[in-house]
């Protein structure tokens, strides 16, 4: 039963207008920064912002893009991120993600992170993640 | 009789040239490194006689350089799957300020990287810089904000690449790093090979 709930807990996390599924965090060392993704889909029907992150893994919390730019890549942050009704956005390797930026302690693979989306209308998420080496 | 070998021969150049259309010499461009385990290695110059795949990355980087380093573990695994000899990975921090060997280690760890032919490089900032221009990778420092504590933070906009290196130290084809089409490495590194 216990094995159940907790499955239940990485398969989808929904709170009023806000779904999020198939989150993951990389893997990295102590002190080092690493990402949260997820697909966040909003089911309510009003549009809606993410605006702030915070989590107990980092010292530094931001939603960031990466970008290319002649032929370089890069990343910036990002002060809020808007999501139709019925839109989702992923949060993915090479796109938007969650920096975790220098890290309190190392992450392994199959550990589990938490991580809070806060948003104008549906408030504020907890998310638990297992980290991951990589998705496939 | 003549005519006819010269026209293979020619046809055979032709077809190798198109196959690997860069051919630049990088073994001049050798410089001490440090590899994660402190010892020091006279890059490229070392791995002479072996095909050599070279990525330039940063450990602080939370996105693309983690999907380098995967996607050279992803083509180590298929070499070693298809019993390809001769073969060897490098990545080369171009932040050996903060990447030492010991946090080099740790990166390799994390990711459970397989480091029998795979190495990652610090080194002196002016070696890297004389390899960065070798290799044509630029990596700009930018974006600097602070943690709640007062540490600085900074990341790098960059090249994306890894480069295919042949047995005489020429460089033959350079890939995008994040995003590789595996099956097009393994055959170039069969027709280095041959």
């Amino acid at each position: 039963m216990l094995y159940f709930l907790s499955l239940l807990i990485f398969i989808s996390q929904h709170t009023t207008g806000i779904s999020v599924e198939n989150q993951w965090i990389r893997s990295a060392g102590k002190s080092m920064n690493t990402a949260f993704f997820a697909d966040v889909k909003n089911i309510s029907e009003k549009t809606d912002t993410l605006y702030k992150v915070a989590s107990p893994l980092a010292k530094l919390v931001q939603v960031h893009e990466t970008f290319e730019e002649e032929g370089m890549m890069g990343m910036r942050e990002i002060k809020a991120l808007e999501i139709k009704p019925g839109e989702t956005l992923h949060l993915k390797p090479r796109s938007y993600h969650i920096m975790l930026i220098n890290l309190k302690k190392e992450l392994k693979e199959n550990e589990v992170g938490e991580v809070t989306l806060f948003f104008k209308k549906a408030g504020a998420i907890k998310v638990k993640a297992k980290v991951k080496n990589m998705i496939e | 009789m003549k005519y006819i070998l010269f026209v293979l021969v020619a046809l055979a150049l032709i077809s190798c040239q198109s196959k690997f259309p860069e051919k630049e010499f990088v073994g001049e461009s050798s410089a001490q490194l440090l590899d994660q385990d402190s010892v020091s290695v006279n890059f490229p110059k070392a791995y002479r006689g072996k095909i050599l795949l070279v990525s330039f990355i940063f450990t602080n980087c939370p996105d693309i350089c983690p999907l380098t380093t995967h996607n050279l573990q992803q083509i180590q695994q298929k070499v070693k799957k298809e019993k390809i000899q001769n073969v060897a990975f490098a990545a080369i921090s171009f932040d050996p300020k903060r990447d030492t060997p010991s946090i080099l280690k740790n990166f390799a760890e994390v990711r459970n990287l397989d480091l029998s032919n795979y190495n990652l490089f610090s080194g002196k900032k002016e070696n890297i810089t004389s390899l960065m221009q070798a290799f044509h990778i630029v990596a700009i420092a930018g974006d600097t904000t602070r943690t709640d504590d007062g540490e600085p933070v900074y990341f790098f906009t960059h090249t994306d690449r890894i480069t295919l290196v042949d047995q005489e130290q020429n460089i033959r084809k350079s890939y995008r790093g994040s995003e590789i089409n595996l099956d097009e490495i393994i055959n170039d590194i069969k027709n280095l090979e041959d």
